[in-house]
Order: C-alpha cells, then structure tokens, then sequence
C-alpha cells in the first residue's frame, strides 16, 4: 500500500536473484522491455538524448553557432541532414547541440524543484504547526495563479538567458510540488517506526533524512520522470512569447517557435526537424515516466 | 455544510492576502516600468531631468509611493472592489477583464467538453486493456498530445489550409451574440489545440485511477457476483475513478486560463490570457494585478464547490 | 527649408527644378520677401490638387533611389470596405504625449505633407506656410478654409479654424503642461516644433507662430505624422474613450473593441475632393505574424506591411494578382557603440569597426535585396548621401573589404587592440521574434570573431521593450542593436542622435564641433547654405566623430491585393508619415 512497501520490495527482489549481477541486468532489461515496451521506447530515446548531448562534437562536424557552413535556407541533404538556417547554420548541429540545453533545462529545473520541493513537502508533514500552516497558504497562491503567467513573470525579473530560465521553471514547481511530498510524508510520519525513533530520542534531522526521505523516494522518482517533459515543453512556451532561452543559443524551443515559424513558408525544415526532436523527446521522456510509475506506485502493482 | 463552506471561506483570506502580495511586488520587480517607457526617447537629456520629470509622471500615475503603500491602497481598494485603471488608457481594470471573461471562459469551456469526451472512454479503454497494443496506440496518442507544443499545433492548423487551399480560419472575432454560428466557428481551433493538451494529462490520470479503482474489492465482488464486465467498469469502477479526476479538471482550470494566451495568439482571439501578456510587456500593474486576483479567487472558488460536490459524491469524503 | 528634391539620376534639368522649388520655401520666403509664401502655397496647392485627380503625380520625379509601384488600371468600383491588421489596438489617445501610433493618425490630420518619394513639403491643411521676418523668427500659416470635423458630437460638422491649428502647436510644444498637470517631458514630440514660444489665429484662416530663435526645421517638422491635428475642445472631453473623439481626418471612429478591432467609415466632408473612396476602413488585431500572413493569402485582409522576401515568395505562390509594392524606408538600422565604455573612446577603435562591418552581409542576411546603404543620413532625404555613393566608401565598399579590414587591423593595433586584444563588449538588444537585431547582433558577432579573433563579443537580449529600455536610456551598454525612424527632417535626426544629450543619443556621443555644426544648420534658414553643413555632417561623420555604425536603410515592402488601385500614389521612402490617413486615396477597381 505505501512506498515503504514498494522500496523494501524492490530491495527483496535484488537479494533473490542467484543469477550474477551481469545476467541479472540483462534479465531485468528483457522483462521491462517485454513488460512496458513503450516505456522502453522512452528509455531509448533517453539514452539517444544523453549521447547526442555527450559526443556532440564527434556526432557532427560543425559547430551549433558557425554560420556559413552552407547556403542559407538550404534544404536537407547529405551534407546537411537536416538543412540549414538562415545564418547558413547547420540545423542538425544545432538540434545535436540543443539536446545538451534541453538536458540541462530538465535535469536543472527538476532537481532546483525537487530538492526544495521535498525538503518543504517534509518539513511541512513533520512540524505541522503555523509553518505548515503558512507555507500551504503560499503553497495555495502559487497554484491560484495561471503557470505560464507566474513563469513570464519571473522570467522577466531575472532576465533572459538559460539559467534563468531554468530557474524561473523551478521556482513555481518548487512550490507546488511540496504538497506531493508534504502528502507522502504525512503518511510516513505516522508510522510505527518514526514513533519509535522519536521516541528513542533521534534528532528531527536524523528522523527526516533517515527514515522519512528513503520511505517517500517513489513518489519523488515518479514526479520526476513525469515532470521531466513539460519542462522542456514549457521552455518552448516561453520561446514562442519570447521569453525562452534566448539566441544564439540552440534551444530547440527557440528554433522551432521563432525560426521556424518564421521561415516554416520557404524553409520548412528548419520548423519540422526541431519540432520532431522536442516531440521525441517529449514522447519518450513521457513514456519513461509512465512505465516507472507503473512499476514504482503500489498502488498499481499486482494488477496486469 | 453551510459551517464548512463559511471555514473555508475564511480561510482563503490570507491566501487571497498573499496572492495580492505575490502579485503588487512581483511586477513592481519586473525591470522596467511604465515611466521607462514614457521616458525612452527623453534617454540621453535635453531639456529632460532625469529626477524631476520622472517624479513628476510617476506621481501622476499613483506610482511614487512606497510600494508597501501601494500595497496596502491595494487591497483596500480591493476590499471596496475597486481594481483600479490601466494605466495606458485609463481603462476601468473590472471593464477590462469583463470584456474578456466570456471569451476565455468559452473557449475553456468548449475545450474541457472536448477533451473530456475524448480522454474519458481513452483512458478507461487503456485501464481495461492494460498492456496490450491496444492501451499503447491510446497512450500514444493521448501522449503525442501533451508531447507537441500547442503554438505549433496551432500555426499547423492556420498555415496548412493556406498553403494547400488558400483558405483559413477567420481571425474576425464575433461575440455569440453576434452570430452565433460564426463565433463557435472561430472558437473551436483554439479550443481544439487547448483541449488536445488537456485530454492527455485527463487521459493519463483517468487510465490510473481506473487501474487503481479496479483492484478494489467492491469490483471483485461485483465481478464474482457475475456481473457484465461493461456494467462493472461503467457503474462501479468509472464513478470512483472519476472522483479525482474532476478535482484535476478543476485545476487545470488555473492552466487553462494561463495557456490560453499561445491559442489567442495563433488565432486571435481577445482573451484574457492575451490581455495578461500584453500588460505584463506594458508593465501596466493594474491590469496585471486584476486579473492575477480575479482568476485566483475565481480558482479558489471552484476547488471549494469541488471538494463541496465531493462531499455529495463521496459520503466517505463528506468533512466533518 | 523646404527643398525635398533628390539629386537626380534622371537628368540635370530635374535638379534644376528642384532648386526651383526649393525657392518657394523657407528659405525662398526669407530671401525674397512677404510675397513669396503666399505664391508658393497657391503654386504648390494646385499641384496637390493635381495629384488628388490621377496619374500627374504617378512619375517619380527622380528620387535617385529605387522604387517599385505598379499603376493598377481599371474602373473605379466606389465604396467598399478595406480591412487591415495590426498586432494590438492603440493604447494612448492623446496624440501630444503618445509614444507611438494612435487614433489620431487616422481621425486627424497633419499640418503639412511630405511628397511620399522626394520628400517635398505638400499643402495639406496648411496651403502656405512662411518665415515672415528678417530675424527668422516669425512664421505665418494659411490654413485651408473649409474644412469640416467629423459630424458628431460636440463638433457636429463645425469649421476647423486657425484657432485649432494654434491650439494644437502649442499643445504639441508643451506648453500647457502646466495647466493640464501632465509633465513636459510627456510631450514626446515637442522637438518637432522646437522653439516655439506662442501661436496665435490672426484671423480664421491665419496662424502667427513666434519661436524664440530660427528653426529651419519647423516647416519639415509638420509632416511628421506624429503631430496630428486635433479639434481644441479635446481637452475637455478627455483623451480616454476613442469612440469620443472627433477629428478632420478622411476616415472617423465607428467601433473601437480593445484587442479586437478598430473600425472606422469614411468622413464625407474630408477636405481633399473625392476622397476618401472607401466606405469603411478597418482594422482587425491579429498578434501572430503567421497568422497575418495567412489573413492576407485567405483574402481577409487587403494588405499586410513589413513583407520579409521569403513572405513574398509565398504570397506570391497563393495570389498571383497580388501587387508588391518596395522602396527605401525612413527606418535604419544601426549598432550604436557608448563612448563610456573606454575603447570606443578612441576615435581608432571606432574607425576600424566602421571598416571592418560587413554591411551588405548583414543587410542581405536579413533583408535580400532592396535595402540601400547609409552612412549618416538617411538617404531619402534629399540632401543625404544616395547609396551608390556611401558603397563607394572605405568599409561601406564591397570590392574593397579585405584592404579595409586589414588598414582596420592596423588601426586596432595602433590603439593597442592588436587582433582586438583587450575588447570586451556585450551588444543588447531586444529579443524580438521576427526582428532584424537579434539577427544584426548574431551575424555582426561571427563577422568580429572573424576579422579579431581576439575581440570578445558577446550578446545580452532583453524579453521585451521595457527591459531594454532601462539599460538603453541610462546608456548601461557597450553596445546596443536597434532601428530608429528618421525624424522627416535630418537636422531633427542629427540633434536627438548625436548632439550632446540629444534625446537617442544613448551612448553619449560628444564632440564640440558637431555640436556646433548642428547649432548652425538649425539657425541656417538658406537651402544651400544648410545643404552644405549636413555634407560637412556626413564627410566628418565617417571620417572624424564615428557615433554609429548605420548599417543601411531598410527596405519597405507592401503587399496589396490586385483589386486595389490607388497605392503607387502614395508609395515611396516618406510612405511612413502618413500611412493610414493615405488609405483615403486608395479604391477598389473592377477586374
């Protein structure tokens, strides 16, 4: 019924495996591939992600700022896979590259929301009290307010620029968030188990750190997996306002919601091959989240 | 029941307190504001003065002072439902929004319908066949959704026809009472491109909670007691399923109003989510705290008749 | 002043006449006297009347500069309603402190009108206008008798009168602002009528204008379209609700929904006879750029401004019979280097960017064809450098790029940036989609890396204009990319870009001597003489001050539908200053 139950169960399932840790894997690869084969799907294009952000430079020949690599406007070819813009840029570097900025805008927003997140969303289930009390009424005014308007709203306190934008995508989840931890860690805190430790005298911190931050992982896994996408998806929002990542850099939101819209009449690629690349990578970041809640949430374990 | 809504109530009050806070401060934080902009061109002197002439319009605008004055002028004005005016073209705030309040809301409204008639049977279908291709070409679809951003969606749906046909939707708006037909005409595309989106996150949730709702012993019961298989999902299984699903939509509502400014956009309709872009751009504070304000009371209204007709549906859930 | 003649291409003669001209103007009345201005205004007034019947006024009178403006043929088709679209609905009413367009410019009128293509001041409400004293200090206007406001309330079709227009000057001038308790630095566009101490009706068609000193360019700065002339009771009725306000303009307010339409109907007692041919001239709100493209191809709308080629092209493919429509614009673009910032101090540095832009890279890149090259003036004035002779300056001049880049190596090194050692500078600018800079910044920063490989340039965009502005107004940059519309005088232009704390002059450009020269041309009421101190203007411009690095007038692109005819009349560099009230001479015809 809870995550404890879940953790502890995936613990097990480890310690029965007689199999040697390499077959395991291989074992446990087969199954969730034969089990969730769109979840595996996601976990590929992950994998692809990761790499073209890693070997960038041996994956293609430019550079995502040079320009006059070609003629502008150049429509796919062998030399261009996928075009180029109008700076002469080739656009698939620039999509090669821009994985590295979609990575960092949702592995830097995820992890800016979910620490924060979840140290509120415990603090608030462990001391309740006023604190509690007055970060939910915060809590309540974040989610009162429309997302993408509290989004260019702190967009444009902190300025243009990457950074920013990942910061500004992780204020507002860091908030919100909270009340799924706050939620998970309320029913840790009663337990048999957090009443003894208290009990024997353990510090709050002990308490948090070691008893209710491993019991609430699953839900944290699972809201990362599944908020992954709409981060990169939010960025392209801002982009399409004007308040994405900003150029040169290639964002693909920035390519696809200023560029692309711009040229999509004459140069059709250069709106096509970022559109495909971020609805991928949304696709499968989405799908990878949905296997792992699957397998993660009890709740929906023993069925199917 | 009338003691729990009257808590409730109360209770909002430093929230809708908070909200004003967030709100008066965060756009006075926005660098740049009006005065910057009646300013631009006095920018490097002449006969302008840096100190006196901002002053002087900064004052006229009911800027000069404190901002914690501001603050406070604010919410009493508010208390007296006095939004204040724009100040750009000294337009009523309340005027303002009423304008745009029918024209949102109906756009909204066309898209919950849509994506609830789509994602429901979607993700109920995906429940029940869990697993199998059937659920994977659903989720995919639904997934594709929420996996293409809403302005490419969009500039698809006005480019497409144009290129092919040289034909594409009207960007003449028509209030309803105008002609009916040819404002439903205009409001289903952004609905469409807003619902799409929508019916993804309805779909995924839906298709959860019925994997959760049909593990339950009732519907083991029902089903030992040999009922047919429809009949338990429909009756037993769905209305459960469905509980936190209308508390999402509700939700989603605060999105949809933020959202809907990429559709207005594309397809230009005069909405209030435009409205809310547009007058961050002019930092025309008035605007922006009006509607922050009157879209959160608004939001915090609906979650309470939410959890209120939870209550109805749910005696489990009724609050004591 | 007055002279709006190009240097010709066509022929001597033409340049000839156009001194002729130039004698019936400011210059020519404070030469030859009180009988001058009269002369001129009846001279100038038939041609005008001319022009309002037909095909006259169809011949470019050798601007020097290229313009495509196809003369659709057909028979009239009266009446009709002509649609446009615009990205919002004005947000300011009151033309005096507005900072961009607003109703005004198509229920009101402007006192004097440029020539679209030479830039010649035309009689419009005023039919003369003069210097009436030696000391250049007396103007006197004739104003059109006749002419009728908007029949509805409270003008109810009542004479605009001397007493409007003197109203309107001095409001424009800031005068009331005290009285009115709205700042005078709200008054944006007071420098238009610089000077200017009193205006007064002498008599219902008369207007006396005293200025505190000369100003030759009071007479250039009426045209400008955002000086609007509105009936005097306007103060009283307030400047809040549009579908409150009257003016003399062709067309007048009829529905006015915020962020969704502004729809006007023909005015029909407008001053200029058969005109305006329109019965309705709307305007829808379309925010997206490819949606307004899309409006235009499905016919929703009949024209869509600020055409890209590559929007062309498609236009094009979809609808064949629709008319393109290109000149030169009144719009530069410019990167404009702060002389804080200590590098661009030395006159050396500066020089050496000035020969190490690539403009026509730069220009092309964004553009294609059809911009034209300006070094400081815009070249649809008539006394500023026409491109083909700023492409045959150092750094301007294609043939030689290298040597010009390599002498700007020499000159970086001598100021002791050898390969741009030691630069270090960020450009800001204003993140708009579909906008030249970010495209400028990002080309002109591959070309320095190029050309210095050790010069840093990095680039800072701001989400939107109020962001940018603050840095821009404190001059808070080393750089800034960004587009300016030149004022329709270019000793206006020159004060607010370059004189010290001239109001654009963001980067605090200083020189005396250009100080001195400005004063000088403002003072200098003879045509020639003030032609000769703008070419000392430009020659030391690109020689000796280097306050901006122009790189060129953009090019203006309209696409019309094929049904409509009317629009060459109105086409060409000085289009912008009357672009909505000029829809008055456009008509349907049969095809």
């Amino acid at each position: 019924m809870s995550a404890e139950a879940g953790i502890g169960q995936a613990v097990r399932t480890g310690r029965r495996g007689e199999r040697p840790l390499g077959a395991r894997i291989v074992y446990e690869v087969s199954k969730f591939i034969r089990k969730k084969p769109l979840g595996a799907f996601g976990a590929v294009v992950l994998l692809v992600l990761v790499g073209m952000a890693a070997l960038a430079p041996i994956i293609t020949p430019y550079g995502p700022l040079q320009q006059g690599t070609g003629p502008a406007l150049a429509p796919p070819s062998a030399d261009h896979l996928a075009g180029t813009d109008q700076f002469g840029r080739d656009v698939f570097t620039r999509i090669v590259y821009g994985s590295q900025i979609s990575l960092q805008v949702s592995i830097g927003a995820t992890v800016l929301a979910i620490i924060p997140a979840t140290t509120f969303g415990m603090m608030c289930a462990y001391f309740r009290g006023p604190f509690d009390l007055i970060f939910q009424r915060v809590v309540d005014a974040f989610q009162a307010i429309p997302g993408l308007i509290l989004l260019i709203t702190i967009v444009s306190i902190l300025g243009s620029g990457l950074y920013n934008v990942i910061l500004a995508l992780a204020i507002p989840a860091s908030i919100t968030g909270s009340r799924l931890q706050r939620a998970a860690s309320m029913q840790v805190t009663g337990r048999d188990y957090v009443l003894a430790a208290r009990s024997l005298g353990a510090t709050d911190a002990r308490i948090i750190t070691r008893y209710i931050l491993p019991n609430i992982m699953a839900p944290i896994i699972i809201v990362v997996s599944l908020g992954f996408g709409g981060y990169i998806l939010a960025e392209s929002s801002l982009s399409f306002l004007g308040y994405g990542v900003p150029p040169p850099a290639p964002s693909w939101g920035g390519m696809l919601a200023s560029d692309g819209r711009r040229y999509m009449y004459v140069a059709p690629h250069m709106f096509i091959a970022p559109a495909i690349a971020l609805s991928v990578v949304v696709f499968g970041v989405n799908m990878f989240g949905d296997a792992m809640r699957d397998i993660l949430d009890p709740r929906l374990r023993g069925s199917g | 029941m009338a003691k729990y809504v009257i808590r409730r109530l109360i209770g909002m009050v430093p929230t809708w307190l908070i909200i004003m806070f967030m709100v008066v401060f965060m756009v006075r934080l926005i660098p740049g504001s009006v005065v910057d902009l009646l300013l631009q061109e006095q920018g490097g002197g002449g006969s302008y003065q840096e100190g006196i002439d901002r002053a002087a319009i900064e004052k006229r605008l009911g800027l000069s002072d404190p901002v914690y004055v501001q603050y406070a002028k604010y919410v009493v004005g508010v208390a007296q439902g006095d939004l204040g005016e724009s100040l750009w073209d000294n337009q009523p705030v309340t005027t303002l929004i009423a304008q745009r309040v029918p024209v949102t809301a109906q756009v909204a409204l066309v898209a919950i319908v849509t994506s609830v008639a789509v994602s429901i049977p979607v993700g109920v279908m995906s429940a029940v066949r869990r697993d199998t291709p059937v659920d994977y070409l659903l989720r995919s679809i639904s997934i594709l959704g929420i996996s293409v951003p809403g302005f490419a969606i969009g500039t698809a749906i006005v480019i497409f026809p144009t290129l092919w046909w040289g034909v594409t939707v009207s960007f003449k708006y028509v209030t309803f009472a105008e002609d009916p037909i040819q404002h439903l005409k205009l409001i289903i595309p952004p609905a469409v491109v807003l619902g799409v989106q929508l019916s993804a996150s309805v779909a995924r949730l839906t298709r959860t909670m019925m994997l959760e709702v049909l593990q339950e012993d009732y519907i083991r019961t029902a089903r030992a007691k040999g009922l047919r298989e429809t009949k338990v999902i429909v009756k037993h299984a769905l209305k459960n399923a469905l509980i936190p699903v209308v508390t999402v939509l509700g939700i989603q509502i605060t999105n949809l109003i933020g959202g809907s400014v990429i559709s207005e956009t594309i397809f230009a309709i005069p909405g209030l989510g435009r409205l809310m872009v547009s007058s961050i751009t002019a930092r025309d504070y008035p605007v922006v705290q009006g509607i922050v304000v009157m879209t959160a009371v608004f939001v915090m209204l609906m979650n309470l008749a939410v959890d209120v007709s939870y209550g109805y549906l749910d005696p489990r859930a009724r609050p004591a | 002043m007055t002279s709006r003649t190009f240097e010709s291409r066509v022929s001597r003669r033409s340049v000839l006449e156009g001194i002729g001209v130039g004698a019936l103007g400011l210059a020519g009345a404070a030469l030859i006297g009180c009988g001058g201005g009269g002369q001129a205004g009846g001279e100038a007034g038939g041609s005008a009347g001319g022009a309002a019947g037909g095909a006259a006024s169809n011949q470019p009178k050798g601007t020097g500069l290229p313009l495509t403006a196809p003369v659709v043929q057909g028979k009239e088709k009266p009446g009709g309603t002509f649609t446009e679209h615009t990205t919002s609905t004005y947000s300011q009413h009151d033309p005096g402190t507005a900072l961009a367009t607003n109703i005004w410019h198509v229920i009101g009128e402007k006192g004097l009108e440029p020539d679209p293509q030479t830039g010649a001041i035309r009689p419009h409400v005023m039919t003369s206008w003069e210097v009436a004293d030696p000391s250049g200090t007396t103007l006197v206007f004739k104003i059109k008798p006749g002419i009728k406001t908007h029949n509805m309330a409270p003008w109810n079709g009542r004479e605009f009168t001397a007493e409007d227009v003197a109203w309107n000057l001095e409001r424009i001038g800031g005068l009331y602002a005290e009285r009115l308790k709205i700042p005078a630095a709200s008054f944006q566009r007071a420098t238009m009528v610089a000077n200017l101490t009193k205006a007064q009706a002498v008599d219902p068609t008369t207007v006396k204008v005293t200025l505190s000193k000369p100003n030759s360019s009071f007479f250039n700065g009426l045209m400008d379209t955002r000086v609007p002339f509105a009936p005097k009771e306007m103060d009283e009725i307030g400047w809040t609700d549009p579908m409150k306000m009257g003016g003399i303009g062709p067309f007048q307010i009829s529905e006015w929904v915020k962020d969704q339409k502004m729809n006007y109907k023909k005015h029909a007692a407008y001053f200029r006879p058969g005109e305006p041919h329109f019965d309705n001239f709307n305007w829808t709100i379309i925010p997206d750029r490819a949606s307004a493209v899309a409006a235009f191809i499905s016919g929703q709308t009949q024209m869509i401004s600020s055409v890209n080629q590559l929007e062309i092209d498609q236009i094009k493919k979809a609808k064949q019979d629709a008319n393109l429509y290109q000149w030169v614009d009144s719009n530069w673009h410019h990167f404009r280097p702060s002389v804080e910032y200590a590098p661009f101090k030395d006159l050396r540095v500066r020089k050496a960017l000035l020969l190490a832009i690539d403009y026509a890279q730069i220009m092309d890149g964004f553009f294609g064809s059809g911009w034209g090259y300006q070094a400081a003036l815009n070249p649809g004035f008539p006394e500023g450098w026409k491109p083909d002779k700023v492409k045959t300056l150092p750094g301007y001049n294609p043939d030689t790029k290298a040597a010009d880049r390599a002498e700007a190596q020499k000159l970086l090194a001598a100021a002791g940036y050898p390969n741009g050692k030691g630069i270090d500078f960020q450009i800001i600018f204003q993140n708009t989609s579909g906008a030249a800079y970010p495209e400028n910044s990002q080309r002109f920063q591959a070309q320095m890396s190029q050309v210095f490989p050790e010069m840093k340039v990095s680039l800072k965009p701001y989400a939107d204009n109020a962001s940018f502005s603050v840095p821009q107004a404190k001059g808070d940059f080393q750089m800034v990319s960004y587009v300016i519309t030149a004022a329709p005088d270019a000793v206006i232009d020159m004060q607010s870009q370059y004189y010290t704390g001239g109001s654009r002059n963001y980067g605090h450009f200083s020189d005396k001597g250009l100080d001195a020269l400005i004063d000088k041309a403002q003072a200098e009421l003879k045509t020639d003489a003030r032609t000769a101190l703008l070419e000392e203007f430009q020659t030391k411009f690109v020689n000796d001050w280097v306050p901006m690095y122009v790189l060129g007038a953009q090019p203006a692109r309209v696409m019309v539908q094929g049904n409509v005819a009317g629009f060459d009349t109105t086409a060409g560099t000085w289009y912008g200053y009357s672009a909505t009230t000029k829809a008055c001479r456009w008509f349907y015809v049969d095809k």
